[in-house]
């Protein structure tokens, strides 16, 4: 196992201190992507992309020339108005850039879609909210179906990509929620497995130093619990254990199943719709072509 | 291969409401002694020696195997060095455990005996399985989770039965993702559960139902096989019906008169758990008699017997004799007292042969006498 990627706050102080990593760079406004992602570029670490959550909608914001050539996490909480943003379309697919959008809005749905069809890469977060699951269904299916060109649409790309049967997928790291590839970090250089907990202070290392190879990982006792609580939704019977699309979900909404228990079916559909696009691709690599 | 099964204990730390170890009066001492074990490894040896082209398969079966320790264990693998010297090669292991007992002293001695994968039993309906006269699943479930856990992480595969009650007849589907999420490569075996008096009566299934139960997955099973490839029986199912008869368990295979041996904890033989449980076929015990002398007890006779009178008699005629030669002969004696009867459960595989199976597949289950499968003309 590769040692995670770091995601960790525009701290200078801080990205001084580490060597040879890998950092995911988070910054509170749009306008602080470049600088941030020069700052990583000229310590002795590698850029793996800036995350930046706006609080503007898409359209309002600056797609400033700095951002040339910077891998940009740009979470927006809307896309705006599509009037507004048309013009901006060419410069968002030209950029190294992924729109993340929640899927808990209807409007969201249908940004992503749009978003997809003009070529801009994207990914629908679930933050706990409750979806429109049959809106999501439509999404996931033009995602994985459409034959018409358009850039990915995540989770659903990198499952569809990932799933290898019978094995199950984990997604987590496509919103850098997954422990195995991105851990947190304070400005501290406190490590958390996961954002929410390192907001909750929950922290598995004092410093950064203390996770200097793969070996303090794999045994470190928080994510051997984070395994734990997976067979734990089997112990306890959980409606998860019972789901038919745990192979691509593995109870990753778990805890919002009271207020989003449209999940599974969504889930079971979409693995229908894998093994339609696996199909559908295989047949492609053959096309009969018209003979005189 | 020959089969021995050796049931370490016949104790258990579980009280499960189908079980009939662990629920009948017992006689002899609950665990087995050193002695008897020693024992038993001597006339392994003697039993490949005598016969060089012969494997054995030794069954780790209880009661709850993992009872007796890892000190009992790693004594088995004293022993097995002791006296197989020049045999060991043809010995292999397997064990049949509900796991919560596991610990990485376990696995390390398991692999010095060789194996690589273990069987286990599961039900996530609450009240089956567990400890107590009132199944405490919740802490059952969790030793089990736990040993489930180590046992992965010391790189052991894993299959597990699924015995299918009452309880379960109200949710195939939950019961079936369940386990197949639970084991996500396969290794799901479901089994019917055998209730033979009148108790565990909120447990028992008739044939019919057990088919039905089947037939209520089997749609799911074959049409996503690579989602979920080993499930039992259906994966058996399919193989016979397109290769002839070449997958089948110990009840189905007709051939199981001189293939087995069970050894109580106090070292009396019989032909299989089934038939100690209820005093039948005693072979006579490993201090007395050779392995060799006990597959050539004339009692056996009876049950081989049974493939000469069925096809004759109850099942005559039928197309699936190749794949069931009757069933389990246990399962006929615990029915009429005779081994020379099919066994009820006859019809939960001709009605999920026939009302699930041939039509949701197209296949056809039709054998010839030598189990080479037969299509229509
Ligand atoms: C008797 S147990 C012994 C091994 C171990 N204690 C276990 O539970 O796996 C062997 C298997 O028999 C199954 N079993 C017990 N009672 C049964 C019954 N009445 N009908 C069908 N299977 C039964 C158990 O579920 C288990 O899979
Ligand atoms: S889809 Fe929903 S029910 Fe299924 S595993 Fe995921 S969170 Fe659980
Ligand atoms: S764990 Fe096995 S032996 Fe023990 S009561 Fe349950 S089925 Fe019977
Ligand atoms: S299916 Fe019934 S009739 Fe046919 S061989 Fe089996 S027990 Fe006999």
């Amino acid at each position: 196992m590769p040692l995670p990627t770091l995601v960790c706050p525009d701290a200078p102080g801080l990205i001084e201190r580490l060597h040879g990593r890998t950092l995911a760079v988070r910054v509170d406004e749009p306008e602080a992507i470049a600088g941030a992602a020069r700052g990583v570029r000229s310590s002795d670490n590698e850029l793996c992309c800036v995350i930046c959550d706006a609080l503007r909608p898409l359209a309002d914001l600056d797609l400033r020339d700095d951002w040339d050539g910077v891998p940009i996490a740009l979470g927006v909480p809307e896309a705006g108005r599509f009037r507004d943003l048309a013009p901006s379309i060419p410069r968002l697919r030209d950029l190294d850039l992924r729109v993340y959008l929640a899927a808990d809005r209807p409007d969201n749905l249908v940004a992503l879609r749009l978003l997809s069809s003009l070529g801009v890469p994207c990914c629908a977060t679930f933050a706990g909210g409750a979806p429109d699951w049959a809106a999501l269904t439509d999404l996931m299916t033009y995602a994985l179906l459409a034959s018409v060109p358009h850039a990915p649409i995540d989770p659903f790309e990198h499952i569809a990509d990932h799933y290898e049967p019978p094995f199950a997928t984990e997604w987590g790291a496509t919103c850098f929620a997954d422990p195995r590839c991105y851990l947190h970090l304070d400005e501290e250089g406190r490590v958390a497995l996961a954002r929410s907990e390192l907001l909750a202070g929950v922290v598995i290392a004092e410093d950064v130093a203390d996770i200097a190879d793969e070996a303090d990982l794999v045994s470190h006792p928080a994510l051997v619990e984070r395994a734990v609580r997976r067979l734990r939704l089997f112990e306890q019977d959980h409606p998860c254990a019972r789901c038919p699309g745990w192979r691509v979900c593995l109870g990753t909404l778990a805890d919002s199943l009271d207020t989003a228990p449209g999940c599974a079916a969504f889930f079971t559909e979409m693995l229908d719709v894998i093994d339609q696009r696996r199909d559908q691709r295989s047949r492609d690599r053959e096309p009969v072509k018209w003979r005189p | 291969m020959a089969t021995l099964i050796l049931k370490a204990t016949e104790a258990c730390n579980s009280s499960c409401a189908y079980c009939d170890v662990v629920h009948k009066p017992r006689q002899g001492p609950a665990q087995m002694s050193l002695p008897v074990l020693e024992r038993v490894f001597h006339r392994i040896d003697e039993f490949l020696r005598e016969s060089p082209d012969e494997e054995l398969e030794v069954v780790w079966h209880g009661g709850e195997p993992l009872l007796p320790g890892p000190a009992f264990y790693a004594r088995a693998v004293e022993l097995q060095q002791q006296h197989c010297a020049e045999t060991s090669a043809r010995v292999s292991h397997s064990v049949q455990t509900n796991l919560s007992l596991f610990s990485r002293e376990f696995a390390r001695l398991f692999r010095q005996l060789g194996m690589d994968c273990i069987g286990t039993s599961y039900d996530p309906i609450a009240g089956v399985r567990g400890p107590g006269d009132r199944p405490d699943t919740a802490a059952y479930n969790a030793k089990f989770m736990r040993g489930l856990r180590i046992a992965e992480e010391e790189g052991f595969g894993w299959g597990v039965i699924y015995v299918v009650t009452k309880l379960a007849l109200e949710r195939p589907a939950d019961v079936f993702y369940f386990m197949t999420n639970l084991k996500l490569d396969g290794g799901v075996n479901f089994h019917p559960v055998l209730v033979y008096g009148p108790e565990p009566r909120h447990l028992a299934i008739t044939p019919g139902e057990f088919a039905d139960f089947l037939g209520a997955i089997f749609p799911v099973w074959w049409r996503h096989q690579d989602r979920y490839p080993e499930v039992e029986p259906f994966r058996s199912f399919v193989r016979n019906a397109r290769e002839g008869a070449i997958s089948l368990g110990c009840g189905d295979s007709g051939r199981c008169s001189h293939s087995h041996w069970n050894v109580a904890p106090d070292g009396s033989v019989s032909h299989c758990g089934r038939s100690a449980d209820w005093g039948l076929l005693p072979y006579g015990t490993v201090f007395d008699h050779s392995l060799a002398e006990m597959r050539r007890d004339p009692q056996r006779q009876a049950l081989a017997h049974r493939n000469e009178v069925l096809p004759r008699g109850e099942c005559q005629g039928c197309r699936l004799w190749a794949i069931c030669h009757g069933g389990c002969p246990l399962d006929a004696w615990a029915d009429q007292h005779s081994f020379d009867h099919r066994t009820p459960w006859c019809q939960a595989k001709k009605k999920f042969v026939e009302e699930y199976f041939e039509p949701i597949t197209g296949l056809r289950c039709e054998f010839d006498a030598e189990g080479r499968t037969v299509q229509p003309a």
